[in-house]
């Protein structure tokens, strides 16, 4: 186990942003974070990191209690990227580069290998107050990466990002485990970003983990299901009576239907002299078990 | 040291030597171009029995006032800056620096510029004193006393700076409490001995080491005066300036940005 938190707390004013939290992350995992905004994701986050001392509970990192006298020694192993990206603006991508080397007393093959996985070798002679913002999220997670990190937390890495930028983050964050051996813990409130890179997923919502499972237990929770359009919908509802049709607003909606099975259906509802206009088959999104596990509440 | 060589390393581009060189400059120069001109000066320079080089003294010490407390504001708001700036205070405690020794870092570096000004002051006060042959001899007791109490005040000021450089987002803060030292610092030798003393950059005013007798509250005489000067008030001062010093620091380790 890379994390393991218990009970883990932040109150802040009386009101508690973060509850008994017990988050689990395996070695080789990218864990998906989500919740809504002020979910308590960040809190979370830097109560790991030690930028915020929790009010209770306990946290475990790579096995060892994570406190104040063994904070600095186990962030070692641990590269960050929290909420925007830090930077100096007044020095160059490589000056700022030269600055985490120093900090961590890296050789300089470390900081050569992190601006290579970012791809930015051409912009190091830059200064980073002219980068876009994309270019100092790049450079934000290259300097996470410089100390070759056992586990990397990155949040909301993909905030303010154009499409191309978050794709881009997406394939990096995808090759961090399998290519350099790393565990990832990312957090976002883009459902489908999580969806196309997470191995598990974690839910908070009112400082709350209201779900942690692997995401094949989450793709098993989202059945896929048969909608079909007909020139008689009514009609074509009684023929199929036996798959249990559900009559939706222009069409009619059947289970979890096997190839065999929706073939059948369609040859059924064609001896019966009904055209077949449409067949689709349609998954549950990861929005539609969100809204349902945090009751509708959550703002997407 | 590796945390202040890169504190250092991180003042690159930043002009923080050359701003605090104009501001010394300017001062300087404000305050020694008018001895040229001054007949009672110079009718001192040649005199042995006259305080020639006291009058030198009191020239940066009637200006530190004034010119200090915007120097301190200035470098240290420049040194503090960049980190609100580049929201850098979790990118530096991520990576192995904690909140002590940004602390340490930052204010070792504005007091040894502030301290650099002292001493440039003080060796600008021997070289123009030689330079117009002044024949009286160098008091260097009452030169030691100008440095260490110029020091002493200058501590507290350092320390007010940083703190609120380092915990205001917004630079105007300490930029605005600079400017409100600098009003006090240099009306601070119009008012009572007791007031100045309350208000911290008043105390530049103790350093006078010479003025006319105003004993008993009246002008005793015309003639100037040689005066010593009153370390208690410098020394409780200091002694408050340290506490701040612990205080300050100890917020700064807890405060959360």
């Amino acid at each position: 186990m890379i994390v393991s938190t218990e009970n883990l707390s932040k109150e802040y004013d009386g009101i508690y942003r973060v509850n008994d939290l017990d988050i689990q992350i395996n070695e080789g995992d990218i864990y998906g974070f989500l919740g809504p905004n002020g979910a308590g994701k960040s809190t979370t986050m830097k109560m790991l990191l030690g930028l915020v001392k929790p009010s209770k509970g306990s946290i475990e990192i790579m096995g060892k209690s994570f406190n104040e006298k063994n904070r600095q020694e186990i962030l070692k192993s641990v590269g960050s990227l929290i909420e925007s990206p830090s930077y100096y603006g007044h020095l160059t991508g490589g000056e700022n580069m030269e600055i985490i080397r120093r900090l961590l007393g890296l050789p300089r093959k470390n900081i050569e290998e992190a601006v290579h996985i970012v791809r930015m070798e051409k912009q190091m002679n830059k200064k980073v107050k002219n980068y876009s913002l994309g270019m100092k999220q790049r450079l934000g997670i290259a300097m996470a990466l410089a100390r070759r990190p056992k586990l990397l937390v990155l949040d909301e890495p993909t905030n303010g990002l154009d499409p191309a930028g978050i794709e881009e983050m997406r394939e990096l964050v995808k090759t961090l485990p399998t290519k350099y051996g790393m565990t990832v813990m990312i957090s976002s409130h883009i459902l489908s970003e999580v969806d196309q890179m997470a191995t598990v997923v974690g839910i908070i919502n009112h400082g709350e983990l209201i779900f942690q499972e692997n995401m094949s237990v989450l793709d098993a929770q989202r059945q896929p299901y048969i909608i079909l359009r007909t020139s008689d919908n009514n009609l074509s509802c009684q023929i199929l009576r036996n798959m249990n049709p559900l009559r939706t607003g222009d069409g009619l909606q059947l289970g979890a239907l096997s190839d065999e099975q929706t073939g059948k259906a369609v040859q059924n509802l064609c001896a019966n002299d009904i055209a077949v206009y449409r067949v689709e088959e349609h998954r549950e999104s990861l929005e539609d078990i969100f809204l349902n596990l945090t009751g509708k509440e959550m703002t997407l | 040291m590796k945390y202040l060589w890169l504190e250092l390393y991180k003042l690159k581009h930043r002009k923080v030597f050359l701003t605090f060189l104009v501001i010394l400059g300017v001062e300087l120069l404000f305050v020694f171009s008018n001895y040229g001109n001054n007949k009672n000066f110079l009718n001192m320079v040649s005199d042995p029995a006259a305080p020639a080089w006291e009058d030198l003294i009191i020239g940066p010490a009637a200006i530190n006032g004034l010119f200090f407390p915007i120097l301190a504001a200035v470098i240290a708001s420049r040194i503090c800056d960049m980190e609100h700036k580049g929201n850098t205070w979790k990118l530096l405690e991520c990576n192995n620096q904690n909140r002590k020794t940004i602390w340490f870092c930052k204010f070792t570096i504005v007091s040894t510029l502030m301290m650099l000004a002292i001493f440039i002051q003080a060796f600008t006060i021997i070289a123009y004193g030689n330079s117009v042959g002044i024949v009286q001899t160098l008091p260097v007791r009452t030169l030691l006393g100008f440095v260490l109490g110029t020091a002493m005040i200058t501590f507290v000021v350092v320390t007010i700076q940083v703190f609120f450089s380092l915990v205001c987002t917004n630079q105007l803060v300490p930029m605005s409490i600079g400017m409100v030292g600098a009003l006090i610092g240099f009306i601070s030798t119009l008012l009572p001995p007791g007031i100045r003393n309350i208000l911290i950059w008043g105390n530049y005013a103790e350093l006078m080491v010479l003025g006319q007798d105003t004993s008993s509250g009246n002008l005793q005489s015309s003639g100037l005066v040689v005066r010593n000067i009153n370390f208690i008030p410098l020394v409780i001062l200091f002694v408050v300036g340290l506490v701040a010093y612990v205080v300050f620091r100890k917020r700064f380790e807890k405060y959360e940005y």
